[in-house]
């Protein structure tokens, strides 16, 4: 189980690591976004450094409405688990993002009165 | 290649804003994808109707070249699948519903 933090707006952050091509782990504070249906999003723009392969091209609906976007293979660490997935890569992601699948098999404690947040 | 190591701390936002690729660039970029999603849409428009009802929400990742298709209810499966028959290929990924939208964010 992972503690998370809420910022000064109430949105949910946890820190996980992102894998590079090359085995280098990069620690990251991702966003944890119920709305998305991804496994991860990420700034394409930083993909360059991280150098993971291509995977394929997707339509998704995003706020601006839909577009097409570009898959990886990305490699992340959560609560010390390596996992393997397809993270999707646009030039209009601020924060990397965490979606809706890591609940499928996970507990999320979001408790805002006693500032509690917990993923595991 | 910019040097993972130099962030230590964990961070939100942009990791590597130094990695900025020109608004000209990332348009090109963008209009290509487009254009080769121009490309794999007829397949999935000719295959969806065979498909849909036995393997509804699956994904089905195209390959242009040979029009071959992969599914599974896993998009990163479907696309493994497609990688170990064509490594060197491109692909676009369809969902097998109304829309052929992957998801959301």
């Amino acid at each position: 189980m992972i503690q998370g933090e809420f910022d000064e707006i109430g949105q949910l952050f946890f820190e996980i690591e992102l894998i590079a091509a090359n085995g280098e782990k990069l620690p990251v504070t991702a966003l944890l976004d119920t709305g998305s249906t991804e496994w991860l999003a990420i700034n394409d723009q930083d993909l360059e450094a991280l150098e993971w392969s291509l995977l394929s091209g997707r339509n998704i609906v995003t706020g601006m409405g839909e577009a097409s976007f570009n898959s990886y293979s990305g490699k992340v660490v959560l609560d010390t688990q390596e996992f393997t997935v397809e993270a999707v890569a646009g030039s209009e992601f601020p924060e990397i993002i965490l979606g809706l699948p890591w609940l499928r098999t996970r507990r999320l404690v979001v408790d805002f009165p006693e500032r509690l947040l917990t993923l595991g | 290649m910019t040097k993972l190591n130099s962030h230590r701390q964990p961070r939100r936002g942009r990791l590597f804003p130094e990695l900025t690729i020109s608004p000209e660039e990332q348009a090109k970029r963008q209009a290509e994808l487009e254009a080769f999603r121009q490309r794999c849409r007829p397949i999935f428009e000719k295959l969806r109707p065979e498909l849909i009802d036995k393997y509804y929400n699956w994904f089905i990742v195209i390959e242009p070249e040979s029009g071959e298709y992969f599914i599974d209810p896993d998009s990163l499966v479907a696309v493994q699948k497609a990688h170990e028959k064509h490594p060197q290929a491109r692909f676009f990924t369809f969902r097998l519903n109304e829309t052929g939208i992957c998801g959301r964010i």
